[in-house]
């Protein structure tokens, strides 16, 4: 029964005092919806450049055979299909040594291009066909670059030449999301390679992750290991575990800052209300204490106040900011905004606290003069 | 008819000089009034704030309804006053902001239901003629009629012990009158007493007892 009483003379209390009320809500309001809004937006920008610092080139591992002739050391094959399939290995392409490849039957045409011949160890294939379709072992897929530059007229019907022999070409292709040889292959033609390929002259990993580049490579080490350290060279960026982490610290550690300063900032202000509010309650809490409120329940409708007004507004300021992120496409964590609001909200009822304090220990008879 | 109220040499002072009360001793029994008078800064009213359990006497007891709280907690004294003691200040002291009827329940302890007041509410309000007032705001009531609502809310939740400090120090002739009446009227029933601070000497003239409080000459 006083707990609903209290509650009561406090909210009658906060309508009379609309302009006080009204400052201790605005309060709460702009300063819970600047913090969702900073954290969120934050939030944002951290995961945009996370997604960045994700790219195939972040996450790709190149090893290379050191061999420098063209059927001379490679790495073994059953070796690169253990490594292909390792944990945290999301695709995996094989490469022969690249060759060069020409325009077949016109003899004073010099234009030449790279020629792969690879084979998808893991994951799906990573070119897609924009013309023909995909070749059989022994015919090639052009890349539209190579086209280009070798001036088919009729790319999926025609042939080129690698090393004295024809490779017929069935198809055309775009490559994308294949790490450091994207580009490479971008502008190369390509073959499937045959089942009991010796060995691949580089091997190309896209891992799941930045954090799985140094464990992949260190696996591949150890599975290397008999092939021997100095006959490959392992090619990927050491500060790729790193990433992750120092996107997520940098980007919410500033926004942090700023909330936690926000939100001081708001909670001595709200506070400065609370304080002027029971300065000029005397008479009324001189009043109150005269008809038989303890200490408590004038301390009780004071804090109450405080939180009832810095509550909504809190809620009402998260709500709106929320509202404002989402229009803006922000991805929201649906905790963030209900965890603002509760703060700011607790900031409101600590503020209250030393407001309410001064309004229970005043003496009542003193300020209704007596004598 | 027993003592309600035992007030035992009672002294007390404003800061560390001005001794207000010295050696005070007086018994207010139930089912009278009794008006306290004297001149200015003689210490009236701090009398009644010490029977009211607002101030503490530096030195003395004073029994209320049967509990000697001098010491005791601020709470107990709280929860005390709120039980058996009702308070009428001379300026009506109404929220002016708040209506009639808000100002009224106010006087209704915390810890205690509003709807089981209702019927007191409404007869008292009918008896001192604000009943047509219980919607309209504090601040828009005369003087007369502040005073009446304050008395209003004073009764409502039936104290033994009915302060009154100068109630008619503002009215005018008719309406201290009423109020008069009502105080009278309550003091005497069985049970209850009212302790009138006053210079008005219809009130002296009537009180069952008359205690007169000299300026201390240090």
């Amino acid at each position: 029964m006083t707990t609903w009483r209290l509650v009561a003379v406090a909210l009658g209390h906060a309508r009379r005092r609309i302009v006080l009320s009204l400052a201790s809500f605005l309060i709460a309001a702009l300063a819970a919806g600047a913090v969702v809004y900073l954290i969120g937006d934050s939030s944002q920008r951290s995961n945009q450049l996370l997604d960045t610092l994700n790219s195939p080139e972040v996450r790709s591992i190149t090893l290379r055979a050191n061999s420098d002739t063209l059927n001379g050391d490679l790495l073994p094959e059953n070796i690169v299909r253990n490594i292909a399939m390792l944990p945290g290995v999301e695709q995996a392409l094989g490469l022969s040594k690249v060759q060069s490849a020409s325009v077949a039957n016109v003899t004073d045409d010099d234009a030449s291009v790279g020629y792969f011949v690879g084979a998808f160890l893991n994951g799906e294939t990573r070119y897609q066909l924009t013309s023909g379709r995909h070749p059989q072992f022994g015919e090639a897929v052009a890349s539209e670059n190579a086209v280009d530059r070798l001036r088919l007229t009729v790319p999926s019907a025609s042939q080129i030449l690698v090393r004295d022999a024809l490779v017929p070409v069935v198809g055309t292709f775009t490559a994308s999301s294949l790490g450091a040889i994207t580009n490479l292959l971008n502008t190369s033609v390509f073959s499937p390679a045959i089942e009991d390929q010796n060995g691949y002259f580089i091997l190309v990993l896209i891992v799941r992750q930045p954090s799985d580049v140094v464990a992949v490579v260190e696996a591949a080490r150890i599975l290397l290991t008999e092939f021997g350290v100095s006959r490959y060279t392992s090619e990927y960026d050491p500060r790729a575990a790193e990433v992750e982490l120092l996107v997520a610290k940098a980007g919410r550690s500033g926004a942090r800052s700023t909330a936690l300063a926000i939100v001081a900032l708001a909670g001595l202000i709200e506070a400065a209300v609370a304080f002027m509010n029971a300065v000029l309650q005397r008479r009324e809490i001189a009043r109150r204490r005269a008809l038989g409120f303890t200490r408590g329940m004038v301390f009780g409708v004071l804090v109450i106040e405080g939180a009832a007004l810095s509550g909504v507004g809190a809620a009402i300021g998260s709500l709106t900011a929320t509202i404002v992120l989402a229009s803006n496409k922000h991805s929201l964590v649906f905790g963030q905004p209900i965890a603002a609001a509760c703060f700011m909200a607790l900031i409101g009822v600590i503020a209250a606290l030393p407001g309410g304090a001064l309004g229970a220990f005043q003496d009542p008879a003193r300020i209704l003069r007596v004598p | 008819m027993g003592s309600l109220i035992s007030v035992n040499q009672v002294g007390y002072r404003y800061g560390r000089a001005q001794l207000v009360l010295d050696d005070v001793s007086v018994d207010f029994v139930e089912g009278q009034v009794h008006a306290i008078i004297g001149p200015s800064g003689c210490g009236k009213s701090t009398l009644l704030y010490l029977i009211g359990l607002m101030l503490r006497p530096e030195s003395g007891e004073i029994v209320v309804v049967g509990a000697e709280l001098t010491h005791a907690r601020d709470f107990d004294r709280a929860i005390h006053r709120s039980e058996y003691i009702g308070f009428v200040f001379q300026d009506s002291l109404l929220e002016p902001s708040m209506t009639v009827m808000e100002n009224v329940i106010e006087g209704i302890p915390l810890q205690h239901r509003v709807s089981e007041y209702q019927p007191d509410i409404d007869s008292h309000l009918l008896r001192l003629g604000v009943a047509d007032l219980r919607d309209r705001k504090a601040s828009q009531l005369s003087g007369g009629q502040a005073q009446r609502v304050a008395l209003v809310r004073a009764m409502v939740k039936r104290p033994m012990v009915l302060l009154a400090d100068e109630p008619t120090g503002n009215l005018d002739g008719a309406t201290a009158s009423i109020v008069l009446s009502e105080l009278f009227n309550y003091g005497r029933q069985p049970g209850h007493t009212c302790i009138v601070v006053t210079h008005d000497e219809r009130i002296t003239a009537d009180a069952d007892t008359v205690l007169r409080l000299e300026p201390i000459n240090v």
